[in-house]
């Protein structure tokens, strides 16, 4: 697909690394995610007191607000889970948020970028069950027959293969079609502002996704951590 | 928010995605049925055999969404 | 040869387009169906409403997913098509 002018590609042309940035223009925007993200964290917790001034206070409210709605869900035992699910929430939500932006592009809107986040997010399930259970978690992979094994193992690893792909596929297919609908929006008639209602629905779609992943991520650990029962 | 509330979105984001791993578990298998009987020259058996998993992998989903409901 | 092939890509279009359309009505359809009867059975007996609610939420899920499988063949039909070029080949042979 043809990009549009982007900001940080010309920057890194300037530099000399211009035909990186044009192949990979994701792993740029990701980094500038990160870089938000780190700044933002740096400028809040400068002056980090007991009685929170104004950037603590938002940052306590939204990381509190995350922490409460995470152990509703998995219960008192689940709570150190909170900056691997809050990174990642933040991650995808400032990633969508970018897109809305002219001159960016929200890595979101590539299949790597979800692929990656997904693949982390279900390999920690693993590690999560094997810490819970112990050697005793493979069990649950091999049916109550022994000679259903073959059939079984197959079947479960499918659907842990399913969990990946509906991960990254929803969240990367939004963001795309959302991409899509503006740019396709701007060509037409960017002069008469049309792509302005589609931009607020963009926000909307933004922090909808963002909570989706947020949120099944909870549940698949959550089911991991009490599978036993 | 209430507990009501969030207990709701909960099951909604659940439910919605069940369909789409339902759908894309009968597809895995299906590739992976195809990629091997590229691999190996064995034409339609292991495409057969591949996809009926996949199958019953997606339906295994449901059973399992059944069961949760049936906790509360 | 490139025409043929050209043709065979303007027909693998034009049938995802369709088939999406097709399957789009059909569930739609069907979701309505269910949604309504969902309401009516609600607005009966208010006090089954998280039940009839998670019911009706995977019955919507099955038929969800019917469309989904027409969104995999279509995308597979326009971007990935197995026997693409076997296929062009065999426009190309017989013309």
């Amino acid at each position: 697909m043809e990009h549009p002018y982007l900001v940080f590609v010309k920057l890194f042309e300037l530099i000399g690394l211009g035909h990186f940035a044009h192949a990979y223009p994701h792993v740029i925007h990701s980094w500038v995610a990160m870089i938000i993200l780190i700044v933002l964290g740096a400028i809040g917790t400068k002056g980090i007191s007991m009685i929170p001034t104004k950037g603590q206070n938002l940052l306590e409210i939204i990381i509190s607000g995350m922490e409460e709605f995470m152990v509703d869900i998995t219960g008192e035992q689940g709570r150190f889970l909170l900056p691997m699910t809050g990174t990642v929430f933040l991650y995808i939500l400032v990633s969508n948020l970018m897109g809305l932006m002219p001159g960016l592009f929200p890595p979101t809107a590539n299949l790597n970028t979800t692929a990656s986040c997904a693949l982390t997010v279900v390999i920690f399930t693993h590690i999560l069950g094997i810490k819970f259970h112990g050697i005793k978690y493979i069990k649950h992979f091999l049916g109550p027959v022994w000679w259903m094994i073959p059939i079984i193992l197959l079947i479960e690893i499918i659907g842990h293969l399913a969990r990946i792909l509906s991960l990254s596929f929803r969240l990367f297919g939004n963001i795309m079609g959302k991409e899509i609908i503006l740019t396709i929006l701007f060509m037409l008639a960017g002069l008469f502002f049309a792509p302005l209602p589609m931009m607020v629905l963009g926000i909307f779609v933004c922090f909808i996704q963002a909570f989706v992943f947020f949120l099944l991520s909870i549940m698949y650990f959550s089911g991991a951590m009490e599978h036993a029962h | 928010m209430k507990r009501e509330t969030k207990r709701s979105i909960r099951e909604l984001a659940y439910y919605s995605s069940l369909g789409l791993s339902v759908a894309l578990s009968i597809f895995i298998g299906l590739a992976v049925g195809v990629y091997l009987d590229r691999r190996f020259d064995t034409t339609p058996w292991c495409t057969f055999i591949f996809l009926g998993l996949g199958i019953a992998a997606g339906y295994r989903n449901i059973g399992l969404a059944i069961k949760k409901t049936r906790k509360y | 040869m490139e025409a043929s092939a050209l043709q065979f890509f303007i027909v693998s279009v034009f049938a995802a387009g369709f088939g999406i359309a097709i399957s789009a009505f059909g569930g739609s359809i069907g979701m309505g169906i269910s949604i309504r009867s969902a309401v009516e059975g609600i607005a009966r007996n208010p006090e089954s409403s998280g039940k009839v609610t998670v019911t009706m939420l995977i019955g919507l899920a099955l038929i969800e997913s019917l469309t989904i499988y027409t969104l995999v063949v279509a995308l597979i039909l326009i971007y990935a098509h197995p026997q693409a070029s076997a296929i062009a080949a065999l426009f190309g042979a017989g013309h």
